[in-house]
């Protein structure tokens, strides 16, 4: 499903380069659910904009759904992007002026979903998620889990097949993160593709790899052993 | 999709309640202030636009030169013209002549009479080519033999309470003659956004059978004379005549008739010119000598026009700016929906639709503000605007255009800018305040700011003006004065026997100092002019010049406090002053005497008279400022009867029962004519109405624009705020004071300011001394004006600003460092 092939990223100001991510290749199979892992700056989350398609890398191959994308422009990300990728942020990035429902709506609006299919597959996935009861609040209105369960549930209401998760539960207490988790799992079993970013080991095992970066370069890849589950 | 935008926009509107408000509310006041403005702007520019042939009729205007200089323009011409023209030009379709008839008319019936100033003496083909709606009478023959006259319906209701009145009397006394005319028809009120005003019409060859009777005329006068320069003269061309190809054969023609039979007579210094103003232009580009009416000012009027436009724009403007302002606060919404998959377009359009419902808000607010302000509007115009909806399509077509301009000039640039933040970096914070977009924001505050200076330096310039004009010592005394209006329901030969007890009568009553009559008072446009000629004792030929006359009695120049530079007054005691004249400095200077002195006992010859020059008055100015001082001679003429001037004692007086005692003496001497009186400084005045009326609705104006700005500045310095709310919150943990921290934040915006007034200033220089160019007696425009419109709007600025930086000074600085 992804493959990458020396992935570079350098962000340039006047005076200072930096190289986010040095020839970083790495391949992603349907079905897997990957972590990534390392310390702040290592350009983990610059690894996940790029393989969802809202960033573009500076050099290097960037194989998605068969498509080389690197060069794509932002028209084309875009279109492949709505139709197959859903993200999940750390700050749950829901829109403040929109309901639960009209938040979680959003995606099919934008890919043309006629309306009452919108409201059979909100309705569905609110269900899904246990959030039936706040369709009609506002994001200000419910908890951080709450607010991080809208925010997933926006993220598959348009089936993708990659679901990208940008520390899902950092904002979260274990409680809420770990009901966080297990909904990822969870997805991840009913066969979507999954990539995360986490700072946690504990999240991490929820996958089944994890890829290990350090200064932009992949230093180690790993299995996760299953009897954690 | 829609809903979805719908939505979103309302409850973006509601959350930002303040944000939305000094949007609408500027809007709303820009929209308000353009469509008054155009309100007016569309009357100045409809006048005699209804009438059906208005495109092919034009008026003359008589150029004459004395030795090759431009003496005068009038709109008035000679009698001639308008015949001949339509015998000898194949272009002139229809041709008609207007003269002024003012006369007392009475209805025998019931001795109705009012004195009348609004009629004409009209050729028949007037009411064809103006278009006249008669609703009784044949307008193939209600003008076609002396002695008959045309009612408007509000006239014949005035003398008959109805309008059913064709075949009826009335009585015109006249000085010379009294006349019995019959009513021939009625025609409908005629429109006031016109430069005539209409309320009768006088058959023409009424005037032709009086002249004839009353002053011996056997020339045929009102159709053959090439010299006498009194009447409105209106061609109707051939539709498919050019102005300009009619215009050029104009020359020849007036040689031809006026300019070589003179060279063949010789003696005269004068050549005439003619040319041709289309009746559409009259009300706004014509203002030369016997206009028939005050007519506005085209400038003043594009002027106004365009500062709608400026007002509109800095609205607009402060839509952009505060929309692109806050785009740091929707950047995460933008990111968001771009992530999800929105694109561009869709973006755009969303952005587009919330520009729509403010614009929309705004603009039926500002229909109702404009319901509220149009009563207000209309008594500082003094003229009746109407705002009537349903009937003028016109308005809506102009108000639908602003208001899809607004949205689409408004929306478009913050909808570009928002759609076009790249997602990651919104996502990440990373968004930057795009030196771009604040170059952009910063240009239009200077530009908001540039046109409220030159809006209120404009204002400044006007009042200063107007205020100059009526501070400075005119040279003649027009204060304490009663005017009354000479009687003409008087016969001449009766007249002596009943003024000189009237006088008397006045002189007795307490309170009165003098009584003067004169043919015209100051204030007062002077109609009478001859050619006026030195006769040199040396033989050599002097040139003649065309001078104003006035006729005055001994009292006037001593009531006027008038200053004799050389000679004497009048005076009745010496007899034969009928063969004396006075003339004023300019005068003399213009007729060639090398000084005042050298004047006296000159004899020049006026009209085929000859007069002897007794004395010289320091100029004084007749009219307004506006005018330069015209080249005055003074007939002696006791019996004139043009004004009587009542002058009043000053201290202890009491005004309303010296009014009523002369009114009184008025009925018992003037039976026949009604009592009519003004007071001359309020006369006088009247001549700066228009300059001041500008003036004002300029300076309302100018404000209302220093208002709109000032809210786009507030709504910006609140942005500013709160985009610097961390840096604030880390410089005051550092210890910065909080005039740093309000200097700091104002700074910035001051310095905009200051360049706005560097821009605006040559630019209210340029166009307000164009302006001043109107005026013959003017000021300079000092740098003062400057310093005051820049002082004025760097403290709006400032109070503005400040109402924010104050506010994040005081603030807490931990709140500060918290927020992020």
């Amino acid at each position: 499903m992804i493959q990458t092939n020396k992935l570079m990223k350098v962000y340039r100001t006047e005076e200072v380069e930096t190289t986010a991510l040095n020839e970083v290749s790495v391949e992603i199979k349907a079905g897997e659910f990957v972590s990534i892992m390392g310390p702040s700056g290592c350009g983990k989350s610059t690894l996940l904009n790029i393989l969802g398609l809202i960033d573009n890398p500076s050099g290097g191959e960037y194989h998605f759904l068969d498509n080389e994308v690197s060069k794509f422009s932002e028209r084309q990300r875009s279109q492949l992007r709505k139709n197959n990728i859903g993200f999940i942020f750390q700050s749950f990035n829901l829109i403040d002026e929109l309901t639960v429902f009209e938040n979680v709506e959003l995606p099919l609006i934008y890919t043309k979903v006629s309306s009452s299919d919108r409201k059979k597959r909100v309705d569905e996935v609110l269900d899904k998620m246990n959030m039936m009861h706040r369709r009609n609040h506002f994001p200000q209105q419910l908890s951080g889990g709450q607010q991080q369960r809208v925010a997933v549930a926006r993220a598959i209401v348009n089936n993708p097949k990659l679901i990208l998760a940008d520390e899902p539960t950092g904002n979260l207490d274990s409680a809420n993160g770990d009901d966080v988790m297990k909904n990822l799992v969870h997805l991840n079993n009913e066969g979507a593709t999954i990539i995360m970013v986490t700072h946690s080991q504990y999240c991490a095992e929820f996958g089944n790899r994890i890829i290990r970066l350090l200064d932009g370069q992949v230093v180690t890849e790993s299995m996760v052993a299953k009897q954690m589950l | 999709m829609w809903r979805n935008y719908l939505k979103m926009a309302w409850r973006q509107a509601f959350k930002r309640k303040g944000y939305s408000l000094l949007n609408i509310m500027g809007l709303a006041i820009g929209i308000t202030s353009c469509l008054l403005i155009l309100q007016y702007v569309a009357r100045e520019w409809s006048y005699d636009d209804f009438h059906p042939k208005a495109d092919n009729i034009y008026r003359l205007r008589l150029d004459s030169y004395q030795n090759g200089i431009l003496a005068y323009q009038s709109a008035t011409v000679f009698p001639a013209f308008a015949p001949t023209l339509k015998s000898e030009m194949a272009e002139v379709v229809n041709a008609c002549r207007l003269h002024d008839a003012e006369m007392v008319i009475t209805n025998p019936e019931n001795n109705t009479k009012f004195s009348e100033r609004k009629g004409y003496y009209a050729d028949p083909p007037f009411l064809e080519m103006f278009g006249l709606k008669l609703l009784s009478g044949d307008p193939a023959t209600a003008l076609d033999g002396p002695d008959k006259i045309l009612l408007s319906e509000t006239m014949a209701r005035k003398y008959f309470g109805r309008t059913d009145v064709l075949g009826k009397q009335l009585v015109v006394k006249d000085p010379s003659l009294f006349q019995s005319y019959e009513v021939s028809g009625v025609f409908e009120d005629y429109p006031t956004n016109s430069h005539l005003i209409l309320d009768y019409l006088v058959s023409y060859r009424t005037l032709g059978k009086f002249i004839q009777q009353v002053w011996g005329d056997t020339t045929n006068a009102t159709e053959t004379n090439w010299g006498w320069y009194d009447f409105y003269t209106y061609l109707e061309l051939h539709p498919d005549t050019r102005a300009e190809q009619f215009r050029a054969k104009l020359p020849a023609f007036v040689d031809k008739h006026i300019n070589a039979p003179r060279r063949e007579r010789g003696g005269s210094n004068t050549v005439n010119a003619i040319d041709i103003l289309s009746l559409r232009d009259i009300h706004l580009h014509s203002n030369v000598n016997q206009e028939a009416e005050v007519n506005g000012s085209g400038w003043a009027v594009s002027v106004l026009f365009l500062s709608a436009f400026f007002i509109l724009l800095i609205a607009w403007v402060n839509y952009i700016n505060l929309a692109t302002a806050r785009s740091l606060e929707r950047a995460r919404e933008v990111g968001m929906r771009k992530v999800l998959g929105a694109g561009r377009r869709q973006l755009i359009g969303q952005f587009l639709l919330e520009s729509f419902i403010l614009n929309l808000s705004a603009f039926v607010l500002a229909l109702a503000l404009m319901q509220l302000a149009l009563p207000l509007f209309s008594n500082l115009l003094g003229q009746q605007l109407s705002f009537s909806l349903a009937s003028n399509p016109q308005f809506w077509l102009i108000a639908a255009g602003i208001f899809t301009v607004g949205t689409l000039l408004a929306g478009l640039y913050p909808a570009f800018v928002l759609s076009g933040f790249r997602p990651l970096a919104v996502l990440r914070g990373q968004l930057k305040n795009a030196t771009e977009g604040m170059l952009l924001r910063k240009g239009l505050i200077v530009f908001q700011f540039a046109a409220s200076i030159a809006l209120v330096v404009g204002t400044a310039v006007v009042f200063q003006q107007v205020q100059y004009m009526r501070q400075q010592n005119i040279g003649v005394d027009i204060e304490q004065t009663l005017v009354l209006e000479g009687p003409n329901a008087v016969l001449d030969s009766l007249y002596g026997g009943q003024y000189q007890p009237f006088k008397n009568d006045i002189l007795g009553i307490p309170g009165v100092k003098s009584i003067t009559a004169s043919a015209y008072v100051p204030g007062d446009e002077i109609y009478w002019t001859n050619g006026v000629q030195w006769m040199r004792r040396d033989g050599q030929e002097a040139s003649s010049s065309t001078i104003y006359t006035q006729g005055i009695d001994e009292e006037f120049l001593e009531a006027y406090s008038l200053s004799l530079v050389s000679g004497r007054n009048f005076s009745q005691e010496r007899g034969e002053e009928e063969h004396g004249c006075l003339l004023n400095e300019t005068a003399a200077a213009l007729l060639g005497f090398p000084s005042p002195e050298a004047a006296l006992n000159e004899r020049v010859t006026r009209g085929g008279d000859t007069l002897t020059v007794v004395g010289i008055t320091k100029d004084f100015h007749h009219l307004g400022l506006q005018k330069p001082i015209e080249p005055l001679i003074f007939l002696f003429r006791p019996e004139a009867r043009g004004y009587y001037s009542v002058k009043i004692e000053q201290a202890g007086g009491n005004l309303p029962a010296t009014i009523a005692a002369v009114q009184k003496s008025w009925n018992a001497h003037f039976p026949d004519d009604p009592f009519s009186h003004f007071f001359l400084n309020d006369f006088f005045d009247k001549q700066y109405q228009a300059d001041l009326l500008f003036g004002k609705v300029f300076g309302f104006f100018a404000l209302l624009a220093i208002l709109v700005a000032a809210l786009g500045l507030f709504g910006l310095s609140s942005y500013n705020v709160i985009q610097r709310t961390k840096e604030i919150g880390i410089r005051k943990v550092l210890g910065a004071s909080v005039t740093g921290i309000v200097g700091l934040l104002s700074k910035d915006f001051l310095k905009l300011v200051l360049l706005a007034l560097l821009i605006a200033s040559p630019l209210a220089w340029y166009v307000m001394n164009e302006w001043l160019q109107n005026f013959a007696f003017r000021i300079n425009i000092g740098w003062w004006v400057f310093v005051l419109a820049g002082v004025l709007a760097l403290l709006i600025a400032f109070l503005t600003v400040s109402v924010q930086s104050v506010k994040a000074a005081l603030s807490d600085p931990v709140e500060a460092l918290r927020y992020e």
